[in-house]
Formats: structure tokens, sequence, C-alpha cells
């Protein structure tokens, strides 16, 4: 098997916090290999969006990666300065977040903000080829450079399907509806063509109707450029039409992971199964809508054991002082419960 | 913003600067005593009728309204009346002074902004660091300081103890640029007249800095905390994973939006720095209009006292009204 | 209000802005009995006397003596009652106006407000200080002349917020109660609609404090505000400048008494406002 995009080991960020040290992200490890969709799966808070953030080094004060490699493209990341790693945001990762009219700056037009990231790193590919003080004398003013980038600015907004999209890079943000804005966010992230595009919540904002068109432009333009995605969501429904794999988290750990078909028909750890009965299905009346009882446990104090043991109907005191490592039940299919094997005999999911 | 909505905006002036004119008119009728007994004050051999054909002769006879009107009249030819004692009309008075306010003001505007929003954004990105401690602290000092003391400290400081800037006027007697605009800096550089540019300049320097203490302490505490709210805000960090650097995110993405609530606050400041105009003039005996009131003031000059007053007050007007308009290309968001 | 008490404590900033504004109220409350000398004392003998610390100066006049021989320290002393009681007069006068007009405005809308707003609009139109000298200048120098002239102008600190805070309160359910069960208009903006404006006024009315102690040691010190012999810090700092080449501690120390007082006034108010109210941040 090839070396994958994507391969995470061991990942730990931590914040340090007046109350107490939070593991937001403790101990990660996965892989996304090309072309592939993972999808991340868990409540809000469990970890999942700061993974993202590790992977783009953008973590928040008072966090930051204690621990662990993340290698894209079989560098790591985690090694690399700030400025080198700014050569990599935007060109080899991207990422695309929940609410498009918060994450798109209100006060540039939309054209400055797609041709940006085209210009910060196509800058010399859109120049002549001359170098230097000629290049200057060819295009004094990089009205040409400018125009280059426009251009390909254009390129893209027209493959994520805006209509009209001279008049659109005119526009301000609010200007545009939320599925044209999410649009154009797609468009931004991959107008370099990035080996992997991170999506937080991307379909989280919208209409169902507008989630559905978004997730079928995703899953085009991955076909026509060949990214590889990390996609968080908290909706399992989003995740079957669109993942070829699937990580569940729970606060800050990863609790099974496998390949779709795997997780949906056989989930083996109970917050999994947790988790899919509490998605609606159209059409499927004789099924109970089940809320999974209990909070998440507050991170600065997280149980001994198992931190889903709090919540779980099957967790006895050994759940509760040992911590369930990773185990391999199928192939590919990972989960860490002690549990597992007498859940599928329950077989209450 | 369009053509309309800006007219729109302009129209709403007009009651504000009628109601102003109407303020400013009846100060003049708060005085105690007429302009006339004022003018002929302690001068011998002046008969009651006398007094009597001079105020037939300025109107002051007529029923308060058609005054008003008169002076209305007065005010759209440009006709500001006579001041009482230098006897020659206001509006070439205040003229003549009205270069070195601009200068002034001008300057500690700029000062004040050139200081003020870059220590403002540095406080907030770099939150809790020595600048952020010590423009914090350096704000809070600047607003409860009074002008005019800061003013006196710096001429201590500066023009007595070090002895390195000098403490009054605008430019040593003689020096004077050829008259081109007025500002002296503006004309100097004009002609050429390096010498006349450089005292200018050291003499505008610590009344400028006195005038602009106040406005840049308001200004960096509006950035800071405006910046504070949007460092935190999604298409910051979008900004950033698009692979910007940190400076380039928070000059670009991050202060344009920051300066939207800035521009207000600083416009209605503006208030602040025309009036302690007045005390610092009077501190560095700048020869401006703020110098002219302070000392028509002592005089009993009530006319020159009125229209500047006016003066000061149509500047205020406008200065709100630009910052509409200023706030309105910033903010995209908005149409009035 | 335990809560309330709770985080004003914890800001320290705050809590040190109070004792410095404690320490000034009873310097010049006391002013009386523990100034070392009358303030209006002349004595030829210790004209521009340096502070104590310096050579020349001595331990009896300790911030050193004026032109006419007069004790700083004691004038400094004396002068907390200038500027506190401008301010405190000027507060209350011109919140109790801006009160008033700020509740009827915000609660009868329409034409009311409109004549008020007007009103307030034209007076915005004006720089502060502006129109202060301008009134002290017809109206002529002195104490209550100025109390007067910067009450015009400061009530619409006041009325505005007032306006914004019934405007906010009217529409919520107690005021639709009230009105439902029959009470008067006077009553709900009495009973009903005030009580929920006073932490609002409040802040805004300490920290005008401080401003308004600004205006007066502006006036004072052109002159126009609190008149010869009687001490005030701005008046002392412009007698300060004439002798500026001889004794620099003429200007320096009245001038540094404004300071800490406002600065005092200043972080109480605040800490004030982030206890009570931190919607009011800018």
């Amino acid at each position: 098997m090839t070396e994958p995009v994507l391969d995470v080991r061991n990942l730990k960020t931590y914040f340090y916090t007046d109350r107490g040290v939070v593991k937001a992200v403790d101990g990660v490890s996965f892989a996304v290999h090309a072309g592939e969709t993972l999808g991340v799966v868990g409540e809000s808070g469990c970890g999942k969006s700061m993974t993202a953030l590790s992977i783009m080094g953008l973590v928040p004060h008072p966090g930051r990666i204690v621990d662990g490699e993340i290698r894209l493209l079989g560098h790591d990341l985690v090694k690399l300065s700030e400025r080198e790693l700014r050569r990599w945001r935007g060109r080899r990762m991207a990422m695309i977040f929940q609410d498009p009219l918060t994450t798109l700056n209100p006060v540039l037009r939309v054209g400055t903000q797609v041709t940006e990231s085209i210009r910060i790193h196509y800058g010399d590919d859109l120049a002549s080829s001359r170098r230097g003080i000629w290049e200057w004398l060819e295009d004094p003013l990089g009205r040409r450079r400018r125009h280059r980038a426009w251009e390909r600015a254009l390129e893209m907004l027209e493959k994520v399907g805006i209509p009209a999209p001279a008049d659109r890079m005119r526009a301000y943000p609010h200007e545009l509806s939320g599925g044209m804005r999410q649009r154009i966010m797609i468009a931004i992230a991959l107008s370099c063509n990035p080996a992997l595009l991170l999506a937080d919540e991307p379909t989280t904002a919208l209409d169902v109707t507008i989630q559905a068109q978004i997730l079928e432009l995703m899953h085009r333009l991955q076909q026509e450029f060949g990214t590889s995605i990390l996609l968080i969501t908290h909706d399992f429904g989003v995740v079957s039409e669109f993942c070829h794999r699937v990580m569940v988290m729970y606060a800050g750990k990863v609790v099974e992971s496998g390949p779709l078909e795997a997780i949906l028909d056989r989930p083996l750890h109970p917050y999994t199964r947790g988790l899919l009965a509490s998605i609606p299905r159209l059409g499927d009346r004789r099924r109970k809508i089940r809320p999974i009882e209990g909070m998440v446990p507050e991170l600065y104090d997280l149980p001994a054991g198992c931190s889903y043991c709090t919540r779980c109907p099957l967790a006895d005191e050994h759940c509760a002082a040992v911590e369930p490592a990773l185990r391999e039940l199928g192939p590919g299919h990972q989960v860490a419960c002690h549990k597992a094997e007498a859940a599928v005999e329950v077989g209450w999911a | 913003m369009s053509a309309a909505q800006i007219i729109n905006r302009f129209l709403q002036l007009i009651p504000v600067v009628i109601g102003v004119t109407v303020i400013v008119f009846l100060l003049m009728h708060l005085t105690p005593g007429d302009p006339v007994e004022v003018m002929f004050a302690g001068e011998a051999g002046v008969s009651a009728e006398d007094l009597e054909r001079y105020r037939r002769e300025l109107g002051l006879d007529q029923p308060l309204p058609v005054q008003y009107l008169r002076f209305v009249q007065g005010l759209l030819r440009g006709d500001l009346g006579m001041s009482l004692m230098q006897r020659q009309p206001v509006r070439d008075l205040i003229l003549s002074r009205l270069p070195a306010t601009i200068e002034l003001t001008a300057a500690a505007i700029l000062i004040s902004l050139l200081i003020a929003i870059p220590v403002g954004v540095i406080a907030a990105v770099r939150r809790y660091s020595t600048v952020d401690k010590v423009g914090t602290v350096g704000a809070l000092l600047g607003v409860s300081m009074p002008d005019f003391w800061l003013g006196l400290v710096l001429i201590l400081l500066f023009g007595i103890h070090w002895g390195v800037l000098p403490i009054s006027g605008r430019i040593p007697w003689g020096m004077e640029p050829e008259h081109i605009t007025g500002l002296y800096l503006v004309d100097s550089l004009l002609t050429g007249n390096w010498p006349a540019f450089w005292a200018a300049l050291r003499h505008l320097l610590l009344p400028a800095v006195t005038l602009g203490t106040s406005m840049a302490a308001l200004t960096m505490r509006v950035t800071r905390s405006s910046m504070l709210e949007v460092v935190h805000q999604d298409f910051i960090t979008f900004a950033r994973a698009k692979g910007l650097s940190g400076t380039q995110v928070v000059w670009r993405h991050g202060l344009r939006n920051a300066l939207i609530p800035t521009v207000t606050v600083v416009t209605l400041n503006v208030g602040v720095l025309l009036g302690g105009n007045m005390i610092v003039e009077t501190v560095f005996a700048w020869p401006g209009l703020g110098r002219l009131v302070v000392d028509s003031i002592y005089n009993r000059d009530y006319t020159v006292v009125q229209a500047a007053v006016l003066i000061y007050a149509i500047t205020y007007v406008s200065m709100n009204f630009m910052a509409d308009v200023l706030y309105t290309i910033l903010n995209p968001r908005v149409r009035l | 209000m335990a809560d309330f008490w709770r985080r004003f404590r914890k800001n320290r900033l705050a809590v040190a802005g109070g004792a410095v504004v404690l320490v000034v109220v009873l310097m010049g409350v006391t002013a009386p009995w523990i100034a070392p000398h009358d303030p209006t004392q002349a004595n030829f003998f210790n004209r521009l006397r340096p502070p104590a610390w310096m050579e020349g100066g001595s331990w009896e006049y300790p911030l050193g003596t004026d032109q006419l021989g007069r004790d700083v320290l004691s004038r400094i002393m004396w002068g907390a009652r200038a500027s506190l009681t401008v301010g405190a007069i000027v507060i209350v006068l011109a919140t109790t106006v801006g009160i008033f007009f700020g509740l009827i405005s915000g609660y009868y809308g329409g034409r009311v407000d409109a004549v008020i707003q007007r009103l307030v609009d034209i007076l915005l139109s004006f720089p502060y200080l502006v129109l202060a000298i301008g009134l002290m200048a017809v109206m002529g120098p002195g104490f209550i002349n100025m109390v007067l002239a910067l009450v015009y102008k400061e009530w619409v600190t006041p009325c505005r917020v007032v306006r914004g805070e019934v405007l906010a309160a009217k529409s919520q359910e107690y005021v639709e109660a009230a009105r439902a069960v029959g009470a008067s208009d006077a009553h709900i903006m009495w009973r009903e609609i005030l009580p929920n404006t006073v932490s609002a006024v409040i802040v805004v009315a300490t920290l005008r404090v401080a401003w308004v102690i600004l205006m007066e040691a502006s006036l004072s010190f052109l002159g126009l505000g609190v008149q010869p012999p009687t001490p005030a810090w701005g008046s002392m700092v412009a007698a300060g400048r004439e002798f500026i080449f001889q004794a620099w501690w003429l200007a320096t120390f009245p001038g540094l008494a404004i300071l800490v007082t406002v600065l005092g006034i200043n972080l109480l108010g605040e800490g004030l406002r982030d206890a009570l109210d931190p919607r009011l941040r800018e």
C-alpha cells in the first residue's frame, strides 16, 4: 500500500488554563489516504476540531501540541517552523469552516479573498518567466500578476458552480446566500489544489437541500482534483453519504474507527451505537430515537479508566479503573472498549 | 453609500446647524449690558445719543427675531460682524488665525493616530505583553491628565530642564515663510525654505503632542478593544489557514474591521480636541483661533467669541458628517 | 449585590481607585483642620520657597510656597474642595435633569422624543469646552456660572443613557403587566422602569465626575472658573505658569493632584462598570 497523504501519530494537544490542563486531543493516531474521505464524528467538545487545527498548526492560545507526529506527504508538520508551515497552509492543506458568514471577512470583496491565497502561493507561477528587476520592468505594478490571479479565481468560482462569477467577485460576503458563501469558501480552499482538505462541519449551518448540494459539490471536486478529505461532523447522516472510513472521537480520544460499512453495520463501541441510535431516519417508525443519556464529562477531570464509563450502560468497576486500549476486532476495524465483544452479543444496537 | 444617501444625511444636518446658530445668537444676548456699551466702556466724551446712534446702526434696536435673521443673512454672506475691540471685521481676524490652528490640530490628530493605532493593535494581538501593559497604563494616564498641565510639564522638561525645544509661538520672529497657505510647514516646503521648515516643526512638536495625547489615549483604547474582538473571529483563523502571515492577517484582515468602531469614537472625540485647542494654544502662546477666543474673552470682545464658537461647532458637525461617510465606506454591511 | 461586591473587590485597580477617591474626599472635607497653613495667608518673607527636599526648602512648607508665600500643600488640600464640590453638584444636577428628560423622551416617544432629541443633537454639536467657555464668557466667571455652564451640556449624557434603557425596558413584560393592571404612566416610569436604569446611571455618573473635574480645572486654568483667592487646582496651575522658570513646583503639584484624583475616579468608575454593568463598555 502506498504511503498515506496524512499520517497522524499519537497527537497530543493540551490547553494550559487557570483551572488545569485540558487534554483536548490526547494521543490520537490515524491516516488519510489519497483520494479518500475520513469522517471524524463526535459531540461538540470531543476534540475533533482541535485535531484539525493541530494539523493546520493553528491551535489557539493557550493550547499547544505537546507530543506526536503529523506527517503530511511525508513531512512532519510538528517540526516545521511557523514560516515553513505558512507555505504549507492553503497550498498543500486547506481548511473550511462551519459558518461561511463569519469565516469570510465582511469588509473585503469576495474577489480579494479568493485571489489572496492564489497570490500568496502561486505568486511565482503567475508572473512571467523573467525574474527580479526584469520581471518588475515588464510588470511594474504587478497588474499582469494580479490579472492572472483574478483569472484563476474566476475559474475556481465557475468550478464550484457559482453563476455570474465575475459579478460575485465584486460582491461582499453579506450580499450572497449561505450556500453561495460556502461554495466560495470551498473555491478558496481548493484554489491551490491542496493534497488535503480539512472540512470542519461544512454543512451544519446550511439548509438541508443546500447541504446536499454542497456535499455533492465536494464529492465531484474530490473526484476531479483527487483531494483527500478529513470531514469533521457530528452528523452520521453526512458521514454515511460521503465518507470511506469513519473515526469516532470521545473526550479527546479515538474510541472506534473503521470502514464506513463496518461502523454502520457492526458498531462495536457503545458510544458509536448511541450516536447511531440518536439519528432519526426517514420511513423507520419502529425505531425509537434514543438520545445518549448524561453529559460529556468536564475535560479537566476525566475518569481514570474509560472516559465514557460515566455514561455507558455497560460500564463496571473495571471500566472505571482501567483505560481500554484500541484493539483490532475486524479488518481495519478498531475499538477502545473492554465490553466490545459483550456488546455485540447483547446486540441492542 | 450612494450619492442620494450622502445627500440625505447631509440634509439632516440642516436643522442641527440652524439650532446651533440660534444658540450662538442667543449667547450674544445673554451678555451683561449690550455690545455698544462694551465697545465704548471707559471712553470719555461719548454721549447717550452717540450710543443710541450706534445701536441703531448695528440694528440692536430691532426685535430679536429680526436681529436673528440679519445675523443669519450676514453669516450666509460670510459676514461675522465687527470686532468690538479691534474695530475690524471678525472674519478677517479669524481667517488670519485659522491656519495656525489647522496646522496644530492636524499635527495633533496625525501624531495621535500614528501612535495610538499601532499600539492599540499590538496591545490586542500580544495581549498581556509589555506593549499592552505600557499602552494600557499610558492610555489611562492620558485620559486622566489635564492637557494644560501636560503642556507645562513638557515645557519644564524639554524647554527648561533640557532646553532642546522652543516653548512658545509658531516660529522665531522674522523667519516666517512666504505666505501661500498660511500653514508654515507646507509653505516652507513649497518654497524650499528649510530653516523655516525646521524651526516651524520644532515649535509645533510640543503643542501638538500635548493636544494629541488625550485623543491618542482614547483612540488606543478603542482600537485595542475592537481589535481584541476581531482577532477571535473565524475569518481571522480562515485567513491564517490560507497561509497568510500573522502580520498580513492582522493588518489586512484585522485592522480594516477594527477601524470601523474606531472611526466613530475618534470623531466623537474630535470635540475634545477642539476644546483642548484653546487651552493648548494658551499654554504655548500659539497664535491661533483658540488663543484669539481666550484673549477676546478677557477683552470682552463678544462678537469674536460668538463667531469662534460658531466655527468650532460647525467644524465639529461637519467632521461627524464625514465620519458617517467614512463609516459606510469602511463597513460595506451598512447602508444608511 | 453580594455578587457585585465580590466582583468589584477582585479588581485591584478599582479598589485602589476607590481608595484614592476616598483619600481625596477626606482631604477636602478635613482641610480646615489638617492643612498646616491658612491657604490664603500671604507671607512675603517666604515667597517661592522650594519643596522640603530641595535646597532652601523646609518641612514647614512640604511642597514649597507660591509667589505670595502661601503654602502649596495647604492650597492643594483646600483646592480639593473646589474640584469635588463642582464635580458633585454638576453631576447631581445634570443627572437629575438627564433622568427626567431621558424618562419622558424614551417613555412617550413621538413628538416629545423628537423635540428632546433635536435639542440633544444641537448641544452635542458643540465641543464640550467650547460651549462651556462661550457660556462663561457671556455669563461672567464665577462658581455658580461655571456649574450652570457645565450642567447645560452635561445632562445630555445621562439623558441618552436613560432613554436607551427606557426603550429597552418598555417592551419588557413587567412594564406590559403594570400597564395591564392600570398603573399610571408616572408610576410605571418611577417605580417600574427607573430602578432598572440605576446601575447604568451610577456607572455613567461616576465616570462623568472625572470629566467634569477636568473641565472645572480647565475653566479655572483660563481664569473663568473658581476665582482667587479661593484655591482651585486649575487656577493654581495657571498661576504657576507665570513662574515656571523660577518655581517648577507651583504648576507641577496642583496638576498632579488633578491627575491623581481623575485617575482614581476613572479606575473606580471602570471597576463599577465591569462589576455592575459590563454592557456599558464603549
